[in-house]
């Protein structure tokens, strides 16, 4: 409102002398609650978002010595086969991992919404995955699974037909594990898309004497298209700044990616913080190509996030004979996404060391890894540091978002494009180079920040901002404006109408999202993996270490652990979300 | 008294999205209001009356404060509500109004008790919480809501969420009750009767009210006073049978009812009281005033009555047509004849005894007191 009066044009009116630069003057000139809120906030935003990204840039094209350049590209990319292999191996998993996820998610989503195939609920609670079993946990159940060596499904294969095909670390097993992992994003997507479609454009190709398979290639599909590239983009960019699948996968075979290299090179003493950078910059010049690429063909990640619009009644094909077949194949795939990776951990973390489940194990299984891990000061403290980091950068998030996404939703002009994109930039931003970018800042500014929580949880803040927004910037749009303004004519400060009317309102969306950004805290490991301080870890750290140092029974349990707790905090969101029941149109 | 002084204000870029997104066709090329004047009497009944996006609404909000305007002033009752030259612009829980939203507005996470206590809980104008109780019910009661105090404001009925969003509007008795298209949301029927019941609460409490409507039929029913609106200029002010009987200009006459319009000349010979139409001369009852020569003869459906020609003469002052009957539509209340005179076709509307049939010779009678003439220019 007030805010943006500078930006509007001025005009000259045919009618009368229209005064807006005094206009303007005596707006500025008041002063309000509004505006000092209003403020505070964007600069925050700013500095939480833009100070690291220029930090990032600035270290990578200036050395110490304080010449600019591109030595960092060339200490990161050498000229050998290494790096052909590397970047080989990058985009190979990342359109991989995103090819065969749309393909796994957007066929279920079709199944699930457009037909009248088995066992729907399934896969609806397979779309849980990615929420309560981090890819932290993921990996490691299938190493147990799919290992040549230990792989369970190898030696059902071996003992059956003598063959033990599969090898979980390779980058085909990398593209599998992770599409596996990501697959359900694309399902959630689709089906929202699926749903908020009109079934009688297909009815009416199909009156129009279109055969099913044009209906799907011509109508069905166009039809969902922003979806589809909207889904494509967030698989490709996860799969693209995932850490911990190529970390576990990859490097025990020597297969490096982008973020695997960027944080052997960050191991490194002295760090070479320029050709860490550059390896941070050519991520983030990939992930925007994806962007670019998926907006003209109207794919975004900011709308793809929001599953809304209207649902029609869906209108089911009957599959007929095949309907079994589909059956099977949506337990197969509950099975194989769910239930063995779960069981698998359920079971290694009852065994001091992992051997083939079976008569002879099972008198050595025992509760002793549980006992461990309550003991153990370093674990527990991880679950409390983890803990407190996520309360934190949750209710920061929460509040930037709600001030943010109130001056998006409700006032005008140019500021407030500016305030979205860089809201929800950070979702470009690979957590590794994100972190890098943090660690950059704090070593350079002289405030006791690095070394301590307080650095997770500003890199937490930020990067769980574009959630934040999402859930607030839904629910502040289900207020209608009107439901404010009446308060004010009423004769309600600001603050007032606030707290009044417009949190209580929005208050479930908002708890909501509060609830999302802790369940994703806990799970959080790229930019932690690189700012924790040793003594103070976080759980995914402490997982992952315990996974280096070879205690992968271990892992399990605390792996367990944890699923319950996300688990738990899952159902409390679902709970939140399905109780939004106040009407506030 | 409510005082509007040459009001401009230029369209921003939020209200052009939101109308265009209704399917409003916007013209940025001139403001959205361009010099808007109008007085509200104590006690009156003040309706803007136009299409969507005449700049009714914003002018309505611009009085509330939850617009801008770039230039004029505001007064109520003596105090400056806003004023460029002198750079006032109160907030809008400054102002001390009552306001009726077109969604009502009630808070969904509120009683029915709370919706209406909120302005004197929450607002600037504080009172004691027995004070509170006492006018909530009171309100209420003048409502017809006493019954529902304590029920969730979502549980009741449209008609009842309107009766609602009154009470709380009017609780503290403000200097001005601002209305924005409050029946709009109602089915006909209940529209109909909230209509009467809104304009009994005015009276009895002698509220100003400045009331927006896209309506006519409301805005003739309701107002004391109309301002007719369009393209944020004001077209016309007057009482409703001002703006019906006499139109100001080409616009008002074809908003205001669906008149039939003639395009006619002005006789000076006659001093200047008969114009001479495709369908022959026709004699007005006052003269037309110097300075229009080309006009169009507004000619209300209303005041047409065709009756079989029997060469009977017509009383003296009344034009008389004659003419053939085109269609008819039996419509309840009324039947509605297409005659054709000439190549001119009127529409008549006559009660619903009236037996004249397609291919009837009719002679229509045209009152000439009932005629009024608008510049044919002026649009």
């Amino acid at each position: 409102m007030s805010t943006t009066l500078a930006d509007r044009p001025e005009r000259p009116a045919e009618t009368g002398p229209v005064r807006s630069q005094r206009v303007t003057r005596r707006r500025a000139g008041r002063f309000e609650a509004k505006h000092i809120v209003i403020a505070v906030v964007v600069l925050l935003l700013a500095y939480l978002v833009l100070v690291p990204l220029i930090f990032l840039l600035w270290k990578t094209f200036v050395a110490d010595d304080g010449t600019a350049g591109l030595s960092g590209f060339a200490h990161a990319f050498p000229d050998n086969a290494d790096t052909w292999a590397m970047v080989g191996n990058t985009l190979a998993f990342a359109f991989g991992s995103m090819v065969v996820s749309m393909v796994i998610g957007g066929g279920f989503a079709y199944l699930a919404e457009r037909t009248d195939v088995p066992f729907r609920r399934l896969l609806s609670l397979a779309a849980l995955v990615p929420l309560i079993i981090p890819a932290i946990l993921y990996a490691p159940a299938w190493i147990f699974l799919g290992s040549a060596n230990i792989g369970l499904m190898n030696n059902v294969t071996g003992f059956l037909f003598g063959i033990r095909p599969f090898d979980v670390y390779s980058v085909w097993g990398m593209i599998w594990v992770q599409s596996l992992h990501s697959a359900p994003i694309v399902f959630l997507l689709l089906s929202a898309a699926f749903r908020a479609s009109d079934p009688s454009m297909e009815e009416a190709g199909r009156v129009a004497g279109l055969g099913g398979w044009r209906v799907l290639t011509r109508i069905t599909l166009p039809m969902v298209k922003p979806a589809l590239a909207g889904a494509a983009l967030i698989v490709f960019i996860q799969s693209l700044e995932v850490f911990e699948i190529p970390t576990f996968l990859g490097l025990p075979a020597g297969h490096y990616v982008l973020t695997s290299r960027l944080y052997y090179l960050y191991q490194q003493y002295p760090t070479d913080y320029q050709a860490v950078g550059a390896i941070g910059v050519g991520l983030l010049v990939i992930a925007c190509l994806g962007v670019w690429l998926a907006g003209r063909v109207g794919g975004s990640l900011r709308e793809s996030g929001t599953i809304s619009g209207k649902a029609f009644r869906p209108r089911r094909k009957k599959l007929g004979r095949a309907r079994p077949w589909a059956g099977l194949l949506v337990l197969g795939y509950f099975v194989l996404a769910v239930a063995l990776p779960l069981l698998i951990l359920l079971y290694s973390s009852l065994l001091k060391t992992y051997e083939q489940p079976g008569i002879h194990a099972l008198g050595d299984l025992s509760l002793n890894n549980y006992r461990t891990l309550f003991s153990d000061p370093g674990i527990v403290g991880s679950f409390e540091n983890t803990m407190i980091v996520a309360v934190c950068a949750a209710t920061a998030a929460m509040v930037l978002a709600t001030v943010a996404s109130w001056i998006v939703v409700r006032t005008g002009g140019a500021g407030r494009r500016f305030l979205d994109a860089l809201t929800f930039s950070p979702l470009v931003i690979p957590g590794l180079v994100f972190g890098v970018a943090l660690a950059v800042v704090y070593l350079r500014v002289s405030l006791p920040i690095y070394g301590t929580l307080v650095i997770l949880f500003i890199a937490y803040t930020t990067r769980f901002l574009p959630y934040g927004m999402r859930y607030a910037s839904a629910a502040l749009s289900t207020v209608s404006r009107e439901l404010e303004e009446s308060a004010q004519v009423a004769g309600a400060r600001w603050f007032t109408t606030m707290r009044r009317v417009l949190l209580p309102l929005a208050a479930p969306g908002v708890i909501g999202g509060w609830v999302y950004i802790l369940i994703v805290s806990f799970r959080e490991l790229q930019s932690s993996i690189l700012l924790y301080t040793p003594g103070k870890e976080v759980v995914s750290v402490t997982i992952f270490q315990q996974y280096q140092d070879g205690n992968a029974t271990l892992v399990s349990a605390i792996g367990v652990v944890l699923v319950l707790l996300l688990t738990v905090l899952v159902v409390v969101s679902q709970t939140i979300a399905a109780r939004r029941g106040v009407r506030a149109e | 008294m409510l005082t509007v002084t040459e009001v401009v204000k230029n369209y921003d870029p939020q209200s052009v999205r939101r109308l265009r997104k209704r399917g409003v066709d916007v013209d940025t090329t001139r403001p959205a209001l361009g010099g808007v004047s109008l007085r509200v009497e104590d006690g009156q009944f003040h309706t803007l009356l136009g299409p969507s996006g005449c700049g009714k609404t914003t002018l309505l909000r611009s009085v509330a404060g939850l617009e801008h305007p770039d230039a004029g002033e505001i007064e109520l009752g003596g105090d400056t509500l806003f004023s460029a030259a002198r750079s006032v612009d109160l907030s809008p829980d400054r102002r001390g109004l009552g306001m009726v939203f077109q969604s009502y507005a009630i808070w969904p996470h509120m009683s029915v008790k709370q919706n209406v206590a909120f302005p004197m809980r929450a607002g600037r104008a504080k009172r004691p919480k027995a004070e509170v109780d006492k006018l909530v019910l009171e309100a209420l009661e003048s409502v017809g809501l006493a019954d529902y105090v304590d029920r969730p404001a979502t549980k009741l009925s449209g008609g009842q969420q309107q009766r609602l969003a009154f009470a709380r509007a009017m609780v503290g008795r403000p200097r001005l009750l601002l209305l924005d298209e409050p029946l709009s949301n109602l089915d006909a029927q209940l529209r109909a009767s909230m209509r009467l019941e809104l304009k009994r609460l005015q009276r009895e409490l002698g509220l100003t009210t400045l009331y927006v409507t896209h309506d006519q039929a409301e805005a003739l029913a309701m107002s004391d006073v109309i301002t007719v609106m369009n393209g944020g200029r004001v077209m016309q002010q007057g009482t409703p049978r001002e703006v019906y009987d006499r139109p100001a200009n080409l616009f008002v006459a074809r908003f205001v009812g669906s008149p039939n319009l003639l395009p006619a000349k002005v006789d000076s010979g006659s001093g200047r009281r008969t114009v001479l139409t495709s369908v022959g001369p026709l004699v007005l009852g006052e003269a037309v005033p110097a300075g229009l020569e080309e006009v169009a003869v507004v000619l209300r459906p209303e005041d047409l009555e065709p009756r079989l020609a029997t060469g009977a003469a017509g009383s003296p002052g009344t034009n008389e047509l004659t003419g053939t009957v085109v269609t008819q539509s039996f419509e309840g209340e009324c039947i509605r004849h297409i005659v054709a005179i000439g190549d001119q076709r009127l529409e008549c509307r006559s009660g619903r005894h009236c037996d004249v049939r397609p291919g009837d010779e009719v002679v229509v009678s045209v009152p000439g007191r009932s005629l009024s003439v608008v510049d044919a220019q002026d649009e």
